[in-house]
């Protein structure tokens, strides 16, 4: 079954390198969904079938955090499977956002190691 | 201010511009330092210290940079240089600070605000590294607002 992707990131460019990065991996990639930021995520989540998100933190009017803490008090979302792609250094933080069940790329990060994630977390398609 | 951050400043920047923009830095060759500034990013920090990193881009930089993200041959637009610019700069201060204060210390960037001209500051930059490449090349300064705050080991 292909992978229903939400890639959320308020940089135009690097939501374009993220899903060329899904289309090169070899992955079953099915819908591909953009969103600047977490309200403009929340949207998509009640409009379409997600499989998986990939989301940045900071962003403007809802961060990376805030969307991933709505979205695990939401029954339906709940259990998506998310990777953070963002800058963040700190561990204080990269283990808050392991906490609430998703794993962290930091930014600049190599095509393999997005797809190794991805595999991680949805199985190999 | 300590040698090492001074490494890790040119280690973050060097990072982002091999891994980001699939740019490989070259030594500076004769009339390198002539090319006329493109566009400067600066990205405002918050935490165990403060302060500012600019990256500033000058000749032709910003388009290859660009294009490499998106893996297109098409010229760029303004808006896509842009952004494409402010992510890299957002990259280096992101990967910098942790290599400054440790991976506990936790800082809150603002979103990186550009500029066609090179903001004027009321003090030099405590540090300031350069890259070259085919294209141009790269300044990235560090500001801090606290003075002496990385001078020791």
């Amino acid at each position: 079954m292909a992978i229903n992707v939400l890639v959320v990131d308020d940089s135009q460019v690097m939501r374009t390198m993220v899903i060329r990065t899904l289309k090169l991996s070899g992955l079953d990639i099915g819908e591909l969904h953009e969103a600047r930021h977490g309200v403009e995520a929340l949207q998509v989540l009640k409009d379409h079938w997600v499989n998986l998100a990939i989301i940045d933190i900071n962003m403007p009017v809802m961060s990376g955090e805030e969307l991933l803490q709505r979205m695990r008090s939401d029954v339906l979302d709940a259990g998506l499977p998310v990777i953070v792609v963002s800058t963040e250094g700190s561990q204080t933080r990269i283990d808050r956002i392991r906490q609430l069940g998703a794993d962290f790329l930091q930014k600049p990060f190599q095509p393999e190691a997005l797809r190794d994630l991805i595999v991680s977390k949805v199985g190999p398609r | 201010v300590n040698p090492a951050v001074s490494a890790e400043l040119h280690r973050a920047a060097l990072l982002t511009f091999e891994q980001l923009g699939f740019m490989s830095p070259e030594d500076p060759h004769d009339g390198s330092q002539d090319n006329p500034l493109e566009l400067s990013a600066q990205v405002r920090f918050q935490g165990p210290f403060s302060g500012e990193l600019h990256l500033h881009a000058f000749g032709k930089i910003t388009g290859e940079l660009t294009a490499n993200m998106l893996g297109t041959i098409e010229p760029p637009s303004i808006r896509q240089r842009c952004d494409a610019f402010a992510e890299a700069a957002n990259v280096v201060c992101g990967n910098m600070l942790p290599g400054i204060a440790g991976t506990d210390a936790v800082f809150d960037l603002e979103a990186p605000q550009i500029s066609a001209k090179l903001p004027i500051m009321p003090e030099p930059p405590a540090l300031s590294i350069g890259l070259h490449f085919d294209e141009g090349h790269v300044v990235v300064e560090l500001f801090l607002n606290e003075k002496g705050c990385l001078s020791c080991n």
